[in-house]
């Protein structure tokens, strides 16, 4: 009798399996609490199978598309919970897929910045480039920005590498490139609302102490922040957010601030569409959040462009081409203030180059925005050696 | 395929069991058998699938050879040549990248070769077939007639990527004659669940804790770090390998099977000899039957042979010179305990024995989970405390959210839950009729929901 329970109730266990594995719908919300679309079958070819590349993505497909996928991953989430002792206030460690790993600690959520020595030197030898070709003609300026672990008073600091030692690595060894010493700025001011505490971007007023770093190395004057209106935007869940997978920390989420000068000035964009065709499409520099929706850090330009253009009031003849990443979104309108135009690119998916946009452009500045993860990733070196 | 993934759990296996058990035909459940299994073989060895398919009609075919020539000079011949394409085989794929390295190494050659793709479950099938030839030879087993019969043996899938080594002897009967009762199903709930809880929720646990402790800068990790670290590891292998000895005799079992143990509680030996009669059992006597006696055992050479075997054993799991010098130690440790150790330890008490031995075996870990040396010397350095700027932060965060885990892991390497469920099984039957459906349920769930979870895939999309 006991026989055939446990084996009718490992039986109908399995079948359970299978019919969410196979017939089940493929759950919706796991597409907004993933922030992607779910993978589609793939299509099968022989090629595909010998290369076992069918196999591996069918398994993605699978469990992808699993019944009830966001509610068994968020139950999966207190499983692990229950696997140890969780204490918020001294703080956790978070491993992520992509091999870094985050720190969760009083009420905010950091990356943990690992230095790579080759990477920085590449990086390096990039940025020279840009100052051999372009530095003799225009003015070259980088600004490399650190993230919030830097100025961390936690224990967790000790397992991030000084980013302060790659800025100042990058910053003494490049050539004809004028640096701006966002570091001390931000330092001096680390004890304000600079960073987020669910995202791994500065706010606009973090963004806002490096931009009058970089407005004194090149020699314009910077606006006050006084003289500007802030704009508040609550409800604000960054990236690390969803990385850290830790819906507790929901009720640390951020609050968006603007800070505008009364002129919300268009941005002419060109990027490529879901398709892939390169389409002409408008932005604004600020794009707050319709009414009842949360904002997102794409308030900033509206979000990453390969390509785009702003026309200022400013009428006094200058031309920034601003090379980016996204850190660059909340420091870009504060430029309108100090160049009458601004041309703004995207190493990541902007295929033209700089070397073309000088000739058919009047360009004074050339002014390189990342943050200093960005001396890490190779991806992102090769593209900004690309579009050189 | 692995046993551990949704695709197995969410449909091969139900399939497999539907498709099987609709009809009591031998023959029919055979073929579903062997098609099941290479399906699930060529599921991630589309190519290299005909290699398993070659080695195993060598072994077919010398077979013949054997028995025709029973006696003469042709037997022989038929052995050596199924043992020379078998093992040639087995050489070229796992261990042909090694030696043109050591050859490059040695001679400064510059032999451009990075070794062959590694067909799944190599090391397991080839000596599979070989125990086969060998045991026809010595007329132990007899001759399977039928190519897919001794296809259906050696790709079974229960235990085809990670044994145990299934000995043909022990399933000749069965291959043609077998049933399943209540019982025997019931004995494979109980043990694939066992392997998928092992497997899961212990394993894969251990897994992420070792990686995060060992796998990265070993030069800012804590002495505690280090301990914790090849500590897990030895859990980590431990229940991966036994969980999946688990589910393949639970699985084995499903289709009437029965296969060896291949683990028996290693983690509490009293010695090392003991911890070899305890830990990996169808390879230790797979080696001691068929190369340690052959070459005379106890009575001719015993060093020599011992000292072959254990290489050989250091060789068979990584074509690595760490592997090697991982047999060598336990080869020597073996001969300490013959000779010196065994004269006193007796007046030893249990608990000491016991530690002792999972001391010997803790560094046994270590010389096995650092292929390189350089970095087994910097863990080393770790492990005694003398890194300076040592960070002891990721390994208390890991120490503390996993503590519970940790626990089930010491208490999951007794037999303390056996003996407790034995108990309860013989004094309070309708308990142990309630907790034992609720627990596999349970378990299965679990796990299932861990595998989704571990899926859990945000997209990068605002990375920068």
């Amino acid at each position: 009798m006991r026989e055939k329970i446990t084996s009718i109730v490992f039986c109908c266990i399995l079948f359970s399996f299978f019919l969410l594995v196979t017939v089940f719908p493929k759950d919706a919300k796991a597409e907004v609490q993933e922030n992607r679309p779910l993978a589609k079958m793939p299509e099968f070819s022989l090629k595909s199978l010998f290369s076992g590349e069918f196999t591996t993505s069918f398994e993605t497909y699978l469990s992808d598309n699993v019944g009830m996928r966001s509610d068994l991953v968020n139950l999966g989430t207190e499983f692990k919970k229950l696997q140890g002792i969780q204490n918020e206030k001294s703080g956790k460690l978070k491993e992520l897929p992509s091999g870094g790993s985050l720190a969760l600690t009083d009420g905010k959520i950091m990356e943990i910045y690992k230095r790579n020595q080759t990477a920085e030197q590449n990086y390096i030898d990039t940025i020279n480039s840009y100052g051999q070709s372009f530095g003799n003609s225009h003015n070259v300026y980088l600004l490399l920005a650190p993230t919030q672990i830097e100025f961390d008073n936690s224990k967790y600091k000790n397992l991030s590498d000084s980013e302060k030692e790659t800025i100042d690595n990058v910053y003494s060894s490049v050539v004809n490139v004028k640096t701006a010493d966002a570091y001390t700025q931000l330092k001096a001011h680390s004890g304000e609302y600079v960073y987020f505490r669910t995202d791994h971007h500065w706010t606009q007023r973090g963004a806002y102490y490096a931009y009058r770093s970089l407005m004194s190395t090149a020699g314009y004057e910077a606006v006050d922040i006084n003289d500007l209106t802030v704009h508040n935007h609550n409800g604000f869940l960054g990236y690390l957010y969803n990385q850290a997978n830790s819906p507790e920390y929901a009720k640390y989420a951020d609050n968006i601030e603007y800070y505008s000068n009364g002129k919300n000035y268009e941005v002419i964009a060109r990027g490529p569409d879901d398709a892939g065709n390169l389409v002409n499409y408008k932005s604004r520099i600020y794009c707050p959040p319709a009414d009842d929706a949360s904002p997102l850090y794409s308030v900033f330009m509206g979000g990453d462009h390969a390509y785009c253009e702003i026309n200022t009031d400013v009428k006094n003849g200058k031309c920034a081409l601003v090379i980016k990443d996204s850190y660059a979104n909340a420091l870009l309108p504060l430029l309108t203030n100090n160049y009458e135009k601004i041309i703004v690119i995207d190493p990541r998916n902007y295929f033209g180059t700089v070397t073309e946009l000088t000739k058919t452009q009047k360009i004074n500045d050339i002014i390189i925005i990342n943050y200093v993860f960005d001396a890490t990733m190779t991806d992102f070196i090769e593209n900004l050696n690309r579009v050189k | 395929m692995v046993f551990s993934s949704l695709l197995f759990l969410g449909i091969f296996l139900p399939l497999t069991l539907g498709l099987y058990y609709i009809n009591k035909n031998t023959t029919y459940r055979n073929i579903i058998l062997l098609i099941a299994s290479l399906t699930f073989y060529s599921w991630g060895e589309p190519v290299l699938i005909i290699n398993m398919l070659f080695s195993a009609f060598v072994g077919y075919i010398s077979a013949f050879g054997i028995e025709k020539w029973r006696g003469r000079a042709g037997a022989k011949i038929s052995l050596i040549f199924a043992l020379v394409i078998d093992i040639g085989l087995l050489g070229v794929f796992k261990y042909s990248g090694f030696f043109i390295s050591n050859i490059n190494a040695l001679f400064g050659t510059g032999i451009n070769f990075a070794g062959l793709a590694l067909p799944l479950g190599i090391s397991f099938y080839t000596f599979q077939i070989l125990s086969y030839v060998i045991d026809v030879y010595r007329a132990e087993a007899g001759l399977q007639k039928s190519y897919y019969k001794f296809l259906l043996y050696v790709s079974m899938f229960p235990q085809l990527v990670a044994g145990p080594i299934v000995r043909y002897v022990d399933i000749e009967k069965q291959i043609n004659k077998r049933s399943v009762t209540a019982q025997d199903f019931e004995y494979g709930v109980i043990r694939f669940t066992q392997g998928m809880f092992k497997k899961i929720i212990l394993a894969n646990t251990a897994g992420k804790i070792v990686d995060s402790l060992l796998g990265g800068d070993l030069t800012t990790l804590s002495a505690p770090g280090a301990w914790l670290g090849i500590l897990v590891y030895a859990f980590q292998i431990y229940f991966d390998f036994s969980g999946y000895s688990d589910m393949a005799i639970g699985l084995g079992s499903f289709f009437g099977f029965k296969f060896r143990e291949n683990f028996d509680y290693p983690y509490i030996s009293k010695s090392i000899t003991e911890f070899w009669r305890r830990w990996h059992m169808s390879l230790g006597s797979f080696f001691r039957d068929y190369v340690y006696i052959p070459l005379g055992g106890n009575r001719r050479h015993q060093l020599v042979n011992l000292a072959v075997v254990w290489f050989l054993t250091g060789f068979w799991h990584g074509a690595s010179w760490n592997f090697i010098f991982w047999g060598i130690y336990y080869g020597i440790w073996l001969i300490v305990e013959k000779k010196l150790i065994f004269k006193f330890i007796d007046k030893i008490p249990s608990f000491i024995r016991i530690i002792y031995s999972n001391i010997i075996v803790l560094v046994g870990w270590m010389l096995f989970y650092f292929t390189d040396m350089g970095r087994l010397k910097q863990f080393l350095s770790a492990a005694m405390g003398r890194n300076e700027n040592s960070l002891n932060i990721i390994a208390e965060h890991q120490a503390m959210s996993n503590i519970w885990v940790i626990l089930l892991m010491f208490i999951c390497s007794t037999p303390l839950i056996k003996v407790i469920a034995k108990t309860i099984k013989q004094k309070c039957k309708t308990l142990y009729a309630i907790i034992l459906p609720v627990t596999v349920a349970a378990i299965l769930f679990v796990c299932f929901t861990m595998l989704v979870s571990d899926s859990y895939n945000p997209f990068l999309y605002f990375r920068f």
